[in-house]
């Protein structure tokens, strides 16, 4: 085979749509860790996988694999947390070092069922929060613990968060990131993730969805003060980015038009999408956004934000977006990442159904840049034979 | 429309909590009966808030904040509405089926059902479809509505339905279910009553079955 035949692997294919250069074939890669601890969990992982790593399975089915990490960690100065398990103490630590503040991924057990509380003391207060896992989160893979009460939650609450917020560090984990970008390897893309904007972050994190609106109409001073608290420090965040070489980096915003609805999104969205875009534009990113949620009332609005890649779009049925909408109003960006609906993998859609929105899609794509995957994930009943079928299909398919 | 009931019905699609239970009190003052200012004043407040929701010109944000004036409202109204023998439009029963923690979607539909007129008990989340049973076996419930994020949860839709059918309770009851995840054809496949993809629609719906 000749240089200019050999194929490209799944990262170079990845790096050619963000860089705006044409791969030789659709990058199509996404994660499978729902379906892989799932049936794991279950028993039901097919013999041909028995004994097989995540990533292993990905090179089988030739799905690429994605995975996720943080480049930065956040030091929290005068804070002691406290995580409490079922009552019982599990972590305590002055001055924590944290990456993912407050869904503390990694931190808040995930092998048991049950309650966590986390405690936040500070000299201006104490908060706290908890979040819940059920067994079933762990026998399907979803191994998610569910936030059940938010660290805000009142009006009182909102100047012990004000001071978290302003005595944080940004702390660089970039050598950390490197190595776990080496584990990931060419065949998967480990994807840069930071952290919410400052609205995503109050509404989905901090005070909670419907409390948020509930708070927004009532304290909207209070509200907005503590927005611009946590601007200024994700603004410095992403100035200091600067020395990370990633070619791009993801917010984490789980955007949904429904909850941020037009207005909502026009007033705190955009002018932050289009601020920190600039800054990390600047620095020569790419910048893209978790928006697994449903799109339909934000869709026209998205291009406005500067973003290069809305990642994990979820379309229709499983949202009311459809992906030809998204991808008519979005022609000159941002890029889709996903928009295979998980729906399609499940056994309620016929195999010719599946077959033919396949065929469809790649019609409707021809060769404009795509990186396909599946929205939101590829989950524990989902059927994993079609998922290798959408990648020999996009082999088959040259661009 | 009289102008005390006209500002109700301004003060709960502006979500203005504080303007809606003024003049709920004042029309009490003034004599207008309890069904009047419920139906009139607060419910078809509640009724053009999903009609602007199903249009695209309001959103959740502004379903929640309407909710909660009309809630305000019918606080006041209630024990004016038992003395007066005003009766419900139906008996609701919502939850999350087991294994899914997912609230939002059952918390607006129970905002807007309660906005059409009609009594909600919340189980809550994480509902066995035991749970569900023993609630529709204590009577008088109307209508079963579940909720499903994940469509690893979703089975657990039909599970309760096969257990009403068990407890043979199915005919007592009407089922609604709805969620992300969750379609017309997923409702017609396991035997459900209706699908509502939103909350305004799930009010709509639950009228059509009750009325």
């Amino acid at each position: 085979m000749s240089a200019s035949n050999k194929k490209l692997t799944m990262r170079q294919r990845v790096l050619a749509v963000l860089q705006g250069r044409k791969p030789d074939r659709i990058p199509f890669i996404d994660r499978i860790d729902f379906w892989y601890k799932g049936r794991t969990q279950q028993g039901k992982l097919p013999a041909e996988f028995h004994g097989k790593t995540l990533p292993a399975v990905h090179q089988a089915i030739g799905m690429g694999h994605q995975d996720w990490d943080y480049p930065y960690a956040i030091k929290y100065r005068n804070v002691e947390i406290i995580l409490t398990f079922e009552g019982e103490r599990i972590f305590q630590e002055i001055d924590p070092e944290i990456t993912n503040f407050p869904t503390l991924w990694g931190w808040i057990p995930i092998d048991k069922a049950g309650v966590t509380t986390t405690e936040l003391i500070t000299p201006v207060g104490k908060l706290f929060f908890q979040h819940r896992l059920l067994e079933e989160s762990i026998s399907t893979g979803t191994t998610r613990p569910q936030m059940i009460s938010h660290p805000i939650k009142d009006l009182d609450d909102f100047k012990t968060y004000e001071y978290i917020i302003e005595h944080t560090e940004f702390v660089p984990r970039y050598d950390a990131f490197a190595h776990r970008e080496a584990e990931v390897g060419d065949h998967g893309y480990l994807v840069p993730i930071i952290e919410r904007i400052p609205f995503q972050h109050l509404l989905i994190d901090t005070i909670g969805e419907l409390e948020t609106f509930y708070m927004l109409h009532d304290n909207p001073k209070e509200f907005k003060r503590l927005l611009s608290v946590i601007d200024e420090q994700v603004t410095d965040k992403l100035k200091r980015l600067a020395d990370f070489s990633a070619p791009y980096v993801e917010f984490t915003d789980n955007l949904d038009g429904f909850m941020t609805n037009p207005l909502l999104f026009r007033e705190y969205v955009l002018p932050a999408f289009q601020c920190y875009c600039e800054i990390l534009h600047g620095q020569g990113k790419k910048v893209g956004d978790h928006t697994d949620g449903d799109l339909k009332a934000i869709v026209n609005l998205i291009p406005e934000t500067d973003l290069d890649v809305c990642e994990s779009f979820t379309p229709a049925p499983t949202t009311s977006c459809t992906f030809e909408e998204a991808w008519t109003l979005w022609k000159e960006g941002p890029l889709i990442w996903g928009g295979i609906a998980s729906y399609y993998l499940e056994e309620r859609v016929s195999e010719v159904e599946f077959r033919e929105h396949i065929e469809h899609l790649l019609q409707l794509i021809g060769d404009r840049p795509i990186i396909l995957g599946v929205g939101d994930a590829v989950m524990s009943n989902n059927d994993l034979d079609r998922v290798r079928y959408i990648a020999e299909r996009i082999e088959s398919h040259p661009i | 429309m009289n102008e005390i009931l006209k500002s109700i019905y301004a003060a709960v699609l502006t979500g203005d909590m504080t303007t809606t239970q003024e003049q709920v009190e004042e029309a009490i003052k003034i004599g207008l009966t309890p069904a009047d200012i419920l139906q009139e004043g607060l419910i078809s407040a509640m009724t053009e808030v999903g009609r602007r929701f199903e249009a695209g010109d309001y959103y959740v944000p502004e379903m929640l904040i309407a909710a909660r004036a009309m809630k305000g409202g019918l606080t006041i109204l209630k024990p004016l509405l038992a003395a007066s023998d005003v009766q419900p439009l139906g008996k609701i029963v919502l939850g999350t089926v087991k294994g899914d923690l997912h609230d939002i979607g059952k918390n607006l539909v129970s905002m807007m059902l309660e906005g059409a007129g009609f009594e909600i008990v919340d189980l809550g989340v994480d509902i066995p479809p035991d749970k569900f049973v023993e609630a529709i076996r204590s009577g008088g419930i109307d209508v079963l509505g579940m909720s499903a994020l994940l469509t690893t949860t979703m089975p657990l839709m039909k599970a309760t339905i096969d257990a009403l059918v068990d407890a043979q309770l199915r005919d007592q009851v009407k089922v609604i279910i709805g969620g992300a995840p969750v379609t017309q054809s997923y409702a017609d496949d396991i035997g459900a009553d209706g699908y509502a993809p939103d909350a305004s629609r799930a009010a709509s719906l639950t009228k059509s079955l009750v009325g």
